[in-house]
């Protein structure tokens, strides 16, 4: 994990050159799900480097450093969510606004995806934090402040409604 | 949905749908430029603190009081409603509508949303936009079920099962400022199906009583009295009248009326302070029955609802349950 106690503010922006290149993907790719607009993403991810800019030295290690900014990143895209102005836009998913990928991408797999930014984002965020950052059920409720129990009731019905979805779309195994 | 299968094909998903969203190459001067004006600003605002520190210090005390207090509060409000609604499948959370709002027994406290948990032991009051009056969490109501509330003029009333070595029933009586008054325990062999809190603050519980030793002996029908103080006062056996189980029962003009279950027939009964039979009457029902329940109509008439599984006498087999009403007249 590395020691990320620093004094020196170069180190400190050496740190933070470094986090974002093995992570900026990642939580880009979060962001825009958990926001479903491509300019919110970017500027959540800046707000997540910049508040782990500013928290670097008081990182302990108590966890990996990708969990540490997934959760900077969660809590400022709920945040977000929460502001007035984003109440107010339309945030209906629109996958045509992301131009083609740069890989081929499977017809299942594309619907998997769109049927996870189509459950409502309580049950986005859990199954986007296990499934796609790996992260243990008592990861997820000690980032999201609920308990255990509460992230495997929001699993199970996240999974639920994801086969009613897909099942919807035609595609169900 | 195959957990393994999931979890590489959301990855297989996201890489690649999301391939078109590109880095921000200049995302780290953009940190550094932020940060770097933040603590220009924030030399300045340190010479002001320094020179108004006594009121500065007097007002954060102030406003650190104003932000917990709303926090606690902030914690409760924008329930999910859907989460409250009664007809959730999971049976052991139980929601009652008040006058001036809602108390859910059997729950788990979300950030912002309450959701039926098994076995989980808080009672929660919220008022009619769902924001917390009071929280109830008691070490003796850890693990227990919820499947009744009643509420009286000064008082709530929770039917419980609680896990001890195995399910015991209990009644727990909750003053309307969220306090336990007492929880009367029952024993395992005891099964409560319905309870009454009468006028004079004693609860009267109908149920059954099974043989731990030997379960192939029909249960035995019970009654229980409970006074103010949640002491057993009572307990009667319905031996004689051969009743298996009591479903239900009803405060009735000043009578205590009871519904039960002996072999194919339905029975009802009157019973006394002693809690023993006085009437007794009987209506045969062409199943199994699965449910009573006894309620005054809005016009005086005491209704008897019995759920029941009819019985197809050419197969033999209990058919689709189907709901009866009768209307009743007591002597």
């Amino acid at each position: 994990m590395g020691d990320m106690l620093y004094s020196s503010e170069d180190m400190r922006r050496k740190k933070l050159t470094c986090l974002v290149e093995l992570y900026e993907t990642d939580l880009l790719r979060t962001a825009y799900i958990y926001l479903q607009d491509i300019d919110l993403a970017r500027d959540a991810v800046q707000e997540t480097f910049l508040k782990a800019y500013r928290a670097i030295d008081r990182f302990r290690g108590e966890c990996s450093e990708k969990t540490w900014l997934v959760h900077i990143n969660v809590n400022t895209c709920r945040d977000m969510r929460r502001s007035a102005w984003f109440r107010h836009v339309d945030h209906s998913i629109d996958p045509d606004v992301l131009s083609v990928a740069t890989s081929p991408i499977e017809e299942d797999d594309e619907d998997l995806l769109l049927a996870v930014m189509e459950l409502p984002v309580k049950l986005r965020e859990a199954i986007l934090l296990y499934y796609y950052h790996d992260m243990s059920v008592k990861e997820i409720a000690a980032l999201l402040r609920i308990s255990s129990a509460a992230v495997s009731n929001r699993l199970s019905r996240a999974k639920t409604k994801l086969r009613y979805i897909l099942e919807r779309r035609g595609y169900y195994e | 949905m195959n957990e393994q299968k999931l979890r590489m094909q959301l990855h297989r998903a996201i890489n690649t749908r999301l391939s078109v969203l590109e880095n921000d190459p200049y995302i780290v001067q953009r940190v550094l430029a932020i940060a770097d004006s933040e603590t220009k600003n924030k030399k300045k605002v340190l010479m002001v603190m320094v020179l108004s520190f006594v009121t500065i210090f007097a007002l954060s005390a102030a406003i650190a009081a104003v932000i917990i207090s709303r926090y606690e509060l902030k914690m409760y409000a924008g329930v999910e409603i859907i989460d409250l609604l009664p007809e959730q499948w999971q049976q052991y959370t139980i929601c009652h509508k008040t006058k001036s709002g809602y108390i859910v027994g059997g729950f788990q406290l979300g950030d912002d949303y309450i959701a039926p948990m098994e076995a989980d032991d808080q009672i929660i009051y919220l008022d009619d936009g769902f924001h917390a009056h009071w929280v109830l969490k008691d070490l003796r109501l850890e693990g227990a079920l919820f499947d009744q509330i009643q509420e009286t003029e000064n008082a709530f009333y929770f039917g419980l099962e609680q896990k001890k070595q195995g399910w015991c029933p209990s009644i727990m009586k909750v003053s309307k400022e969220g306090e336990i008054i007492w929880l009367f325990e029952g024993t395992e062999d005891i099964r409560l199906k319905d309870y009454i809190a009468t006028e004079n603050d004693e609860v009267i519980c109908v149920g059954s009583i099974i043989s731990m030793d030997d379960k192939t002996v029909s249960p035995r029908a019970i009654i229980l009295k409970i006074d103010q103080n949640g002491r057993l006062v009572c307990e009667n056996i319905l031996d004689r009248q051969n009743v298996n189980i009591l479903y239900a029962i009803c405060n009735y003009q000043e009578e205590i009326v009871v519904a039960g279950v002996s072999n194919d027939w339905v029975t009802v009964s009157l019973i006394n302070e002693e809690c023993s039979v006085e009437q007794h009457k009987t209506y045969n029902v062409d199943g199994t029955v699965n449910a009573l329940h006894l309620e005054q109509t809005t016009n005086g008439r005491l209704v008897l609802v019995i759920n029941y599984s009819p019985t197809n006498n050419a197969t033999h087999v209990s058919e689709t349950s189907r709901v009866e009403y009768i209307l009743m007249d007591i002597d």
